[in-house]
């Protein structure tokens, strides 16, 4: 972005300077009354977890952490451990290898009969559906895995994305930091002065609005299917115009991440760009996975060099063996959505609270154990109260409860009035609500 | 052996009987209706079978097909001759059985709208402003601070050191340029003399400022000065810094961002393509303004427009100019075709029906779609002028008309977008290019390695697109593509050179497609080769024999023996009849190839034990080590088949279902039998009728 004077003077949408962590007041403020603004993160680990080493054994409010559950040992009385999830709709699919299964299904609930494209819109997005944010972006899916060798018809779309906005339209990530950062910082106001920048916006919805009726035009030519896939683009044209003909709120991002980051510096500055996206009201609702899943990528830096998928089956090396590796990589990823959380719990809300307070963050493995592709036994971890909804500081056991039901409690969390979700969400887990 | 019989999953209950077959058709025929057109997109109702029962061969209709990454660089390229390629930023596109231009996988998602958006606006600024032949703008504090540079944030700037700083740049500049200089500053005398600001090339300072400016209002300081070619240490300093830290009185400097720009200008290519007429020269400048805005569309949207398409444009520019002056105007217009359905997406609408309107089933696609079929098979990009002229003229309506395009076509540069976008995918280059093998393992595979095999086999691919050789020869070929790194790393002599230049080998030698490196390597794991993925890749890639998933609850596997061969441990998982079924097909293939280490080099021996190299293809056909399959696969009429499945697939951007069977065979039957080239089995699939004519549509 070419630097010119008018982007240092005042006026809206400018360089203002803020104290990096503090106060950012939302341009619209949420309701008035004493609810919180509540964001929802989902951290996505591919490949299941090795249980021994990641559920602890106890329940209730004295519980240990087991080695790969350790990094997050500082959070307990902000997290629930949850164990003996039922993922029903990965049980119920066929046509994919069970990573493309449990991945494909893990945030939907959404079984699917064969290898075509199919799904159903996930929780995420059914939570922006019901609340309707008043943020620039309605929600946000970043990872930092690039994209792989996928097989079995629509594996990639299956194993690459976990939020989906409806079926067959998964919702993939941008991988890149700095496009991530772009999209939300960069460019945002088009003129010199707050009269130039106005002009352009409402030229911008000018345009946009000359692309709608355009695409009517090519629509009624089309078949029903296709009409059917032409919806894609109406949607995303109306949150577009959405967001391009508002002025842009004040905030200081700090400096761009880098371009070109290798792997962990990707994971750790979609780190900071998750804080930043929620302390500047961007969104509040990210999904961010840490991996794709099936992931084969290899750690050389924390001696797992094994691809993660094969270490899962026990294709260890000389040096280390299979579960040694794979218990590093398990423990690292932990203490990535550690420093995760951390950094929300260090930032102030605006109702001056832990930003992490009013946060579910929601660590999310695609299976249980995680050789033998177990879909019977999950156990994700909730990070944040929610503003006050989440009984937080326990590890809770529930053998076989239906996954969807985990979601039900969430959707509630957030205020949405409901008691399903997907194929199997029929009422909220006990003992999660406050 | 019967080659239309082998294609499409209908072998592959045959081929793989005794494997575990419950998923065998994963994805063909879901609902059992009988049609195993896509049920993905529920269109096997309307669009596929033989659906007015006339014992009619029907053709399926590509869906509306939005343009992948590589479609959407190339054709901004040749659209406004940019070389920006905004599309390696959008989300990456989910490959439907390996290809990303498969049109149901192809979903538009608000992300990628939002990355449209801001694609547009930069490509209209790339090809529109008219821009400095040189220019560099950094800002102060960012540079600053990643420079490790005295000094310290200040707002909205980079505030000098008190009692005087600098602050150091290093610029270099592609030719001698005579520049203007800005800087943006402001600075507080409090009392102190009012801050000077300098400004220092090479040791040489060319000028001195009095900032008079406060830090809360900056302005830009400038001066004219010349640069010569090369490095520049260039250096804003502050000569005039006072300070009396015991008052804790000092003056202050504060800088925003160093400004080069040559004072030449120069015109984006893009503008010549957009402003096809000058309307400063016009008698009308509007009428000029309304030529180039429709113009612009027509070449976006590879058609001519409707005139209520063009009176919609004329009026959006009109709309704009009330507020925005004409040329912005038509910078947002640009934007606003790029950013619109009719350039983002390909849709099949059929010809407008002649006059003898003869009842058949099948009609010709419209002239425009045609050619943009055409051109996204060959180049992966829009059509250019000769071809939309060959549309107009209505030489797409006969085969003689097409194939003299495709020949014109595979001979143009642009043919590169068929290696970029079918063979990456085919010879799984792209997935070589994000694979990492274990770095403490095999320290010397770095990125010129990677990049050297990536274009062994891309130039090979591309060699065969123009040598007119047999397909089979791709197993044997007596020439190959190397240079001296990958030489290096094979064990070979080197070429002596350090491009990738092509070389000719002789029997005995490493040569063909199965001893490429690239794919060796991708169906590797990183720290040991995968015989399973080696395998499957043969069956997948080579045989179109496609391997269903495993099913569900699979027993875990037990850790290899220290010492222990990988043929060794994987013979161990197939003791278990569950997993025997479908790893007594897949396995043999992969275990053949064994004597190719994860990095593609060649081995005798593994944990010092002499590698065993005995395999098989389906259905149990054995070989011993690389050579030995490759003279098989030369044979092996299933080889060509499944190319042509393969590359029909990606030209028509669909997977394949029955009702293509007979397009597929009449396909094999055209084919020379002596040895069909690439170029020729190009040829047939763009003058098949699967190819060019749709369904009439029925209302």
């Amino acid at each position: 972005m070419r630097l010119s004077r008018r982007m240092f003077l005042g006026g809206a949408g400018t360089l203002v300077a803020l104290p990096s962590l503090g106060l950012f007041a939302p341009r619209r403020a949420h309701g008035g009354g004493a609810e919180p603004i509540r964001r929802f993160l989902v951290y996505f680990v591919p490949n299941g977890r090795v249980p021994g080493n990641w559920v602890p054994p106890e329940s209730g409010t004295e519980f240990s952490f087991p080695p790969t559950l350790a990094p997050l040992a500082e959070l307990k009385s902000d997290l629930i451990c949850m164990s003996g999830l039922f993922h029903t709709a990965a049980t119920l699919s066929s046509g994919t290898g069970d990573h493309a299964l449990g991945t494909g299904t893990i945030l939907n609930c959404a079984p699917y009969p064969d290898g075509s494209l199919h799904g159903d819109i996930s929780m995420d997005q059914a939570l922006v559906k019901a609340l309707m944010p008043p943020t620039r972006f309605a929600s946000l899916q970043w990872g930092a895995g690039e994209p792989m060798a996928c097989d079995f018809g629509a594996s990639c779309s299956y194993t690459q994305s976990i939020s989906w906005a409806g079926p067959q339209t998964p919702l993939a990530p941008v991988i890149s930091p700095l496009t991530a950062f772009n999209q939300m910082f960069a460019g945002a106001n088009e003129g010199a002065t707050a009269a130039e920048q106005e002009i352009r916006r409402q030229s911008l919805g000018s345009v946009l609005d000359y692309v709608l009726d355009d695409a009517e035009s090519l629509k009624v030519r089309l078949g029903t299917d296709d009409k059917q896939k032409l919806e894609e683009y109406f949607t995303s044209v109306r949150e577009l115009e959405k967001r391009i003909t508002q002025p842009a709120g004040d905030c200081e991002p700090g400096p761009a991440p880098a371009g070109g980051l290798d792997y962990r510096g990707r994971v750790t500055a979609f780190h900071d760009l998750i804080a930043l996206a929620f302390q500047c009201d961007q969104t509040r609702v990210i999904t961010f996975m840490i991996e794709n899943g099936l992931s084969g990528r290899s750690h050389p830096f924390l001696d797992a060099p094994g691809g993660h998928h094969g270490l899962t089956h026990g294709a260890g090396g000389a040096a280390l063996t299979a579960a040694q590796q794979l218990l590093n990589l398990e423990r690292w990823q932990a203490e990535q959505a550690a420093d995760c959380a951390k950094k929300l719990k260090a930032l102030v809300d605006f109702d001056g609270t832990p930003l992490l307070d009013n946060t579910a963050m929601l660590i999310l493995p695609d299976m249980g154990d995680g050789g033998p592709h177990d879909h019977t036994n999950l156990a994700p971890v909730i990070v944040g109260r929610c503003g006050g909804a989440l009984a937080t500081g326990q590890a809770i056991h529930y053998p076989s409860a239906p996954l969807g039901n985990m979601y039900v409690s969430l959707l509630q969390a957030f205020g949405v009035d409901t008691t399903t979700f997907g194929i199997d969400g029929v009422a909220p887990l006990d003992g999660l609500a406050v | 052996m019967l080659r239309s019989s082998s294609h499409l999953a209908l072998a592959v209950t045959l081929l793989l009987a005794g494997c575990y077959d419950g998923l065998a058709t994963a994805g063909r025929d879901a609902d059992g209706d009988g049609d195993a057109g896509s049920d993905a997109a529920g269109t096997d109702s309307a669009d596929g079978g033989d659906t007015d029962g006339d014992g009619e061969t029907d053709v399926v209709v590509e869906p509306l097909h939005r343009l992948n990454q590589l479609e959407y660089n190339n054709t901004v390229r040749d659209l406004l001759g940019t070389s920006l390629r905004p599309a390696d930023a959008f989300p990456f596109d989910n490959a439907t059985n390996g290809f990303d231009n498969v049109a149901v996988g192809l979903t538009l998602t608000p992300t990628l709208m939002d990355l449209y958006a801001s694609a547009a606006r930069d490509l209209a600024a790339d090809a529109l402003e008219i821009r400095p032949r040189y220019e560099v703008n950094i800002g102060a504090r960012e540079h600053a601070l990643a420079t490790a540079q005295a000094g310290n944030a200040f707002d909205w700037g980079w505030s000098m050191v008190r009692g005087g700083g600098t602050l150091a740049f290093s610029v270099e500049v592609p030719q001698d340029e005579s520049v203007t200089v800005s800087i943006l500053a402001g600075g507080d005398a409090v009392g102190m003399p009012t801050p000077e600001m300098g400004l220092v090339i090479d040791g040489v300072e060319i000028t001195r400022w009095t900032v008079t400016s406060l830090p809360s209002a900056p302005v830009d300081y400038t001066v004219q000065t010349t640069l010569a070619a090369g490095p520049h240490d260039v250096a804003i300093t502050f000569p005039n810094g006072a300070d009396q830290p015991a008052e804790n009185i000092f003056n202050s400097l504060v800088v925003g961002y160093l400004d080069i720009a040559s004072d030449t200008l120069v015109t984006p290519p893009g503008r010549a393509l957009v402003y096809v007429c000058e309307p400063s020269q016009a008698l009308v400048p509007a009428d000029c303004y309304h030529t180039i805005v429709t113009h612009f569309a027509e070449r976006a949207w590879r058609r001519p427009l409707t005139q209520a398409e063009a009176d919609e444009i004329v009026a959006l520019w009109e709309q704009l100019i009330w507020k925005e002056d004409a040329d912005a105007a038509v910078g947002l217009v640009v934007r606003a075709i790029l950013m619109s359905s009719k350039f983002l997406y390909r849709a099949s609408f059929p010809a407008p029906p002649s006059d003898e309107d003869d009842l058949t089933v099948l009609v010709p696609l419209d002239d425009y779609v045609l050619a943009s079929r055409l051109s996204y098979f060959l180049w992966s990009s829009m059509p250019d002028d000769a071809l939309i002229a060959a549309a107009a003229a209505g030489d797409l309506r006969d085969e003689n008309g097409i194939r003299s395009q495709v020949a014109r076509m595979l001979a143009d540069p642009k043919a590169e977008g068929l290696r970029d976008g079918f063979a990456s995918q085919w010879l799984s280059t792209r997935t070589l290019a994000r694979h990492e093998p274990d770095p403490t393992l095999f320290p010397t595979f770095d990125a010129p390695l990677r990049a050297a095999m990536i274009e062994e086999a891309e130039l090979f691919f591309a060699d065969f697109l123009a040598n007119g050789r047999p397909l089979g020869e791709m197993m044997t070929a007596e020439f190959g593509y190397l240079n001296d790194r990958l030489a290096q790393h094979y064990g070979l002599v080197p070429p002596g050179s350090a491009e990738v230049i092509r070389v000719e080998l002789a029997d005995g030698d490493r040569r063909g497609l199965m001893m490429q490196g690239a794919w060796l390597t991708a169906t590797s794991a990183s720290n040991r080769t995968s015989p399973v993925n080696r395998g499957r890749w043969i069956l997948d890639q080579i045989l179109c024999n496609p391997v269903p998933p495993p099913p569900p609850d699979i027993p875990p596997l037990e850790e290899p023996e220290p010492g222990e061969t990988v043929r060794e441990t994987l013979a161990k998982h197939r003791e278990n009849p569950v997993c025997a079924g479908c790893h007594d097909q897949i396995d043999p293939a992969g275990l053949g190839m064994e004597g190719f280490d994860p990095v593609g080099v060649e081995r005798d021996t593994e944990n010092g034990v002499a590698i065993d190299v005995s395999g098989a293809l389906p259905p149990g056909v054995p070989f011993a080590g690389a050579a030995e399959v490759a003279a098989l696969l030369q044979e092996d009429p299933r080889f060509v088949s499944c190319l042509t499945d393969k590359l029909y697939g990606y030209a028509l951007g669909r997977e394949i279902v029955l009702e293509d069977a007979p397009f597929l065979a009449a396909i094999d039957e055209e084919l020379p039998q002596a040895g069909g080239s690439l170029d020729q089995l190009i040829e047939l699939v763009a003058v098949s009728p699967a190819f060019r004519m749709r369904p009439r549509e029925v209302e």
